[in-house]
């Protein structure tokens, strides 16, 4: 990093005072220099890559014209659940507008490493000139300054965090997305064919009517039947539609809903959970909102220090000035701090050891409800399972198999071609339960992921 | 026809002849029987005839799958062992379910026997529930009658009771449960029990006993139901339903006699018989005195009756006996749905089979051809009718049975269809005939009717459940 000097540094004549303002500021220049202020984003990439397992590249600026070609390359595919995290990493404002609260808390870094500009001023002009001057520097934020700097460096670390763990929920809500807009469209398929199921028997009962051998009843229920499938049909259409706009808020994308691709069904089940305790301590380990809570602890006990060393001393400045003389300029260095008479920084302290206090207090309630979301997230995803298997291994079959011995019982004419679409409209009712029941599992599955703050291992 | 007037003068001598070998009992019955009551001899008290021999005293029944119910004789008493079971009985090929009833079948075995004689009859209950047999129609004291708490205690399980009385009529008469009638006569406690006159004008060439009953097994169940009080879905003959009754055989002008029981739990019938008159001789209450018989062919049956029926086969081929209620000759199937008779199928194909592959409209054109389809249907279960007959599908089921009268019997023609004389069979009329005799067939307005059964898809796949 090179030096820039300073005009104001520039100043006057060399004198010992002179010499010394001058070396001040040298101590100081070296964190102020002024630099392309790059957004220091790797470290909330490293913590992203282990929370969701996909290694997103993040492009800004000139690269966002590629980023937008990849996230057009992605859209054109069917999207998957990882393909959802790299276009959301890509294409998100919201995140990218996350971004930026670490750009201000850089900028309060180097903020804090700068000092106040000296004040130089030259008073009473008269007789052709000016007859006093001075430049005075603060040496207290000269003392101040690393300490300040630490502890800046500390909120950035918390905001760094806290975007980290922002952008994490919202890849995995992205993620939660896809899953209820796929089952939407699942759902959507097979209220259409409940719907073709409907209108085949009313349509039957139609011809059956005709000929004279149905109750104008009979026909009125199955046309009743039929509407209400149809009614369901455009219920279904709206969701679908909603959920697809959900998905593209989620991603930050900007095209029209129904031009997603989607895969054609939500994946399967996936393994087994870890044990409850274990998947406490890893919650506790690795969500990055208590990682920001400990580390927004950190930072105000640092503040407290700062606050408490500097109690007294809250500002106090180095000068060099003179004054005219007749001719001659009478010039020399001088000092200048408030007097710890009323305002004996006792008010700072407080606010500070205050907010050390509530950061600790939030910590504390946050690793109780870690650990309950936990608990919560994992007894929905259990029961979100635990529904999903049984309409796998049991109702699904078993509506498959009445509709079969329908299918025989109908052959056999102990039973009408009414009973045997309503066995198939069962079956159908029974598939929209089983993809009820997948798209729960899987939103509990993200919901377990966002309070364990990582995957599920 | 008055060639079946039973002798209605008994010789004496006769009678007495046979009443020498008769023994004395101390178990005595009332000493008058019944006055309606058919008898050919004099019933004094404590008197027992010889015990009547067939052949001999009386030519057997002859009892179409059934069986008859062995005997010996132990010190001139006629000792029969009944044991009531549960078993597993086969209605129809394809059809078989969990029944009760006696020594291993249902109807159970029919019991013969001849007027005098002293029966005593075992009953062993192998049932899970009490029971007890009722002799339907039969003149004996009242603490032999069966009525399970009121002419005796039930037969617990396990148990085996003794019956004992002296026949004092000849006749048709049944046997059955009188215990929990409804759960084990719907599971097929019954059977048919037969006396034959000590003396005998003329015995019938061929004597034939044709016990009917009614049954609900759901299609793919294997238990009757004992609830059903409407819906029955399987009617037989000695527990059989069409195909699975065995034809009567007959050689032509045989003097043929049927006897016909109804033990269903709701129903009568009609029993039909083609190809000839039959005249009604008997009920279970008596011989008919020949100027009040009357000939017919359709005999009502009602339920807990027997009707007893005589008449020449002079005719011969392969006649249809059945009961006329048409709904008794159907088995399991097609008792419900939806009326289809009409309906366009092929609209109704295009609308479902979308959804449904394996569908096919069924019954626009009526039922005639269900039998045949062979469609997949539920495992144990039979067509609603039917089997291969020698003109094509016989579309019949349940109480429907074959009388085959031939002028030579011979082994193996219960196989064999009849073969009419040339002139005798119904054809297509040919032209030329039509033109002779001035018939003029006009054309139909209407296309002849689409072909009714479309055949399914080419994805149909039977997909019977494994
Ligand atoms: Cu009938």
């Amino acid at each position: 990093m090179i030096p820039v000097q300073r005009e104001e540094a520039r100043s006057h004549r060399p004198s010992g005072l002179r010499a010394l303002l001058l070396g001040a500021m040298l101590v100081a220049l070296p964190a102020c220099g002024p630099r392309r202020p790059g957004l220091a984003t790797q470290p909330v990439d490293a913590l992203l890559v282990a929370r969701t397992g996909v290694a997103a590249p993040r492009m800004r600026g000139v690269d966002s014209l590629v980023a937008s070609d990849s996230v057009r390359a992605m859209l054109a595919r069917p999207l998957t659940p990882d393909a959802v995290v790299r276009v959301t990493l890509l294409a998100q404002p919201r995140l990218r507008s996350l971004y930026e609260e670490i750009g201000l808390a850089q900028a309060d870094v180097v903020q804090a490493g700068l000092l106040s500009n000296p004040l130089a001023s030259v008073d009473r002009f008269t007789e052709g000139r000016f007859q006093e001057f001075s430049v005075a520097l603060s040496f207290v934020e000269l003392l101040r300054r690393p300490l300040r700097t630490r502890v800046a460096r500390a909120r950035l670390e918390t905001t760094t965090l806290q975007v980290a763990d922002a952008v994490f929920r919202a890849v995995t809500d992205a993620r939660s997305a896809l899953a209820e807009t796929v089952a939407a469209e699942q759902s959507l398929d097979l209220r259409r064919r409940t719907r073709q199921a409907a209108q085949a028997s009313a349509t039957t009962a139609a011809l059956v009517h005709q000929v004279g051998n149905l109750l104008d009843l009979d026909l009125a229920s199955e046309r009743a039947r039929a509407a209400e499938s149809d009614a369901a049909v455009l219920r279904a259409e709206g969701e679908a539609a909603a959920s697809r706009e959900r998905l593209v808020r989620a991603l930050g994308v900007d095209v029209p809903g129904d031009s997603l691709r989607l895969p054609a069904r939500l994946a399967d089940l996936a393994g087994a959970m870890p044990p409850r305790d274990s998947l406490v301590a890893l919650a506790v380990n690795s969500r990055l909102d208590l990682a920001a809570a400990l580390s927004e602890i950190n930072a105000s006990a640092r503040e407290v220090g700062l606050t408490s060393r500097f109690r007294y001393l809250a500002d106090g400045s180095l000068a060099y000035s003179g004054e005219a003389e007749g001719s001659r300029m009478l010039r020399g260095p001088g000092l200048s701090v408030p007097l710890p008479l009323f305002d004996r920084g006792q008010a700072r302290l407080q606010r500070a050891q205050a907010a050390l206090r509530q950061a600790v207090a939030r910590q504390e309630g946050l690793i109780r409800e870690v650990r309950s979301e936990v608990r919560e997230s994992l007894a929905q995803l259990d029961a979100a399972q635990r529904r999903a298997t049984r309409y796998q291994a049991d109702v699904l079959p078993l509506r498959q198999r009445v509709t079969r011995e329908t299918q025989l019982l109908y052959n056999s004419m102990a039973i009408g071609v009414f009973g045997l679409l309503a066995a198939q409209q069962a079956e159908l009712e029974a598939g929209q339960g089983y993809i009820e029941s997948l798209r729960d599992y899987w939103i509990a599955r993200y919901h377990l992921e966002q309070a364990l703050g990582t995957r599920i291992p | 026809m008055s060639d079946f007037n039973h002798p209605s003068a008994v010789d004496r001598r006769t009678l007495l002849k046979s009443g020498a070998a008769a023994v004395g009992l101390a178990a005595l019955g009332p000493r008058a029987a019944s006055a309606l009551a058919a008898s050919t001899v004099d019933h004094q008290a404590g008197v027992v005839f010889a015990p009547g021999l067939p052949g001999r005293d009386y030519t057997p029944v002859i009892t179409p799958n059934g069986a008859a119910l062995p005997f010996r004789v132990v010190q001139g008493v006629k000792v029969f062992h009944l044991v009531a079971e549960p078993l597993q009985h086969e209605f129809a090929p394809g059809l078989t379910a969990e029944c009760w009833g006696f020594n291993g079948r249902t109807p159970g075995p029919t019991i013969e026997a001849v007027e005098g004689d002293r029966v005593r009859i075992y009953v062993t209950n192998r049932l899970p529930a009490a029971t007890s047999v009722h002799w339907h129609g039969i003149l004996l004291p009242s603490g032999m009658d069966g009525v399970s708490g009121l002419s005796q205690a039930p037969i617990p399980a396990g148990a085996t009771f003794k019956y004992e009385f002296t026949l004092r009529q000849h006749g048709t008469f049944m046997y059955h449960s009188h215990r929990d009638e409804m759960t084990q006569q719907a599971l097929g406690m019954m059977g048919m029990f037969i006396v034959h006159p000590r003396i005998s004008a003329r015995r019938p060439d061929r004597d034939f006993v044709l016990l009917s009953s009614e049954w609900k097994v759901l299609p793919g169940a294997r238990r009757p139901d004992p609830n059903e009080m409407l819906e029955f879905n399987v009617l037989t003959f000695n527990g059989k339903a069409f195909p699975g009754t065995a034809p009567l055989m007959v050689k032509q002008n045989d003097h043929v006699r049927i006897r016909l029981g109804n033990l269903s739990a709701m129903s009568h019938h009609s029993i039909h018989i083609h190809g000839h008159a039959w005249t009604l001789t008997e009920t279970d209450g008596g011989v008919i005195p020949p100027l009040a018989r009357w000939p017919e062919v359709t005999q009502l049956v009602p339920v807990g009756c027997t009707r007893t029926m005589e008449f020449i086969a002079d005719n011969p081929g392969d006649w249809a006996l059945h009961c006329h209620m048409s709904h008794h000759t159907m088995t399991q199937m097609g008792h419900s749905g939806i009326n289809m008779l009409g309906v366009d199928a092929a609209a109704v194909d295009r609308a479902v089979q979308p959804i449904l592959p394996s569908y096919m409209t069924m019954g626009t054109d009526g039922m005639g051809d269900m039998g045949e389809m062979g469609m997949p249907v539920p495992p144990n279960s039979t067509p609603m009718f039917g089997t291969t007959g020698p003109y094509g599908y016989i579309d019949m089921g349940g109480m429907f049975t074959v009388l085959k009268v031939r002028p030579m019997l011979r082994a193996g023609d219960e196989a064999r269809w009849w073969e009419p004389p040339a002139g005798t069979l119904a054809q297509a009329a040919r032209p030329e005939e039509l033109a002779r005799d001035g018939i003029i067939v006009e054309p139909s307005a209407s296309p002849p009717a689409a072909p009714h059964h479309h055949p399914p898809p080419p994805t149909f796949q039977p997909d019977r459940p494994k």
